[in-house]
């Protein structure tokens, strides 16, 4: 097939509303969250389960996609899930 | 990228009329389909969901401090009913501390924002929050970790 440039890329945009390269950080940083709630690995090893050069990365990749530290985050959801345990 | 998302219905709820007049402006200039409802305050807010007859918005934008009732006791009310379990909610509040942001996220809002009177920063903050909705929909993001500070 015959694609224009940027043809692709385009497409993928339209239909995820995020460019290629912000959906793989956005999958990454999903699956980061996913392995910090699990609690079985440190985060030096998510990062290196996930590819990122360093954990300072993750970190920084982490606060840039989501706003939180991922310590912060972790609280956050420890706290739910408390909150909704109390209110059942 | 966002004008191909079907009709969204943004409510919000802010006693502050400049801050509403400023955000369906910005609204306007991102140029896409939507439909906005304001509340005036806290009271206002909890009736008009309560109402069966008004359709529930896709994303609430709450200010945190409102006459009547404030932005924490309708968020704790809206979260302990199910039927609002597909409404994402936004804190829009002018308060930037660490402790409002965490109770905020722990009390169920989906994302954090911090105020501003920055026109075109307002225009991408609305434009970020309706794409990550989107994303968190349309590409089954887990809900539970759903949520962000701005």
């Amino acid at each position: 097939m015959n694609f224009r440039d940027g043809y692709i890329t385009n497409i993928f945009s339209e239909y995820t509303y995020t460019s290629i390269e912000n959906f793989i950080i956005i999958q990454k940083i999903e699956r980061a969250k996913k392995l910090i709630l699990d609690g079985e690995l440190s985060l030096t090893e998510i990062s290196y389960e996930l590819n990122f050069s360093s954990v300072a990365y993750l970190s920084t990749q982490f606060k840039k996609v989501t706003g939180l530290t991922p310590s912060m985050f972790k609280r956050i959801v420890d706290k739910r899930r408390k909150l909704l345990k109390d209110i059942k | 990228m966002i004008y191909n998302i079907d009709k969204i219905h943004i409510l919000i709820a802010d006693d502050d009329e400049d801050d509403i007049e400023l955000f369906n402006e910005a609204l306007a200039e991102l140029k896409m389909e939507n439909k906005l409802t304001s509340c005036k305050d806290g009271k206002d807010l909890m009736d008009y969901l309560d109402n069966p007859e008004n359709k529930l918005p896709h994303i609430l934008f709450l200010d945190l401090n409102m006459p009547c009732k404030t932005g924490h006791e309708c968020l704790r009310e809206i979260r302990a009913n199910p039927r609002f379990n597909d409404v994402s909610i936004a804190i829009y509040s002018t308060s930037s501390s660490e402790k409002d942001i965490e109770d905020s996220l722990v009390e169920g809002a989906n994302i954090y924002i911090k105020k501003t009177n920055d026109f075109s920063k307002l225009k991408k903050i609305i434009k970020d929050v309706v794409n990550m909705n989107w994303q968190y929909q349309s590409l089954g993001l887990n809900k539970e970790t759903f949520f962000y500070s701005l």
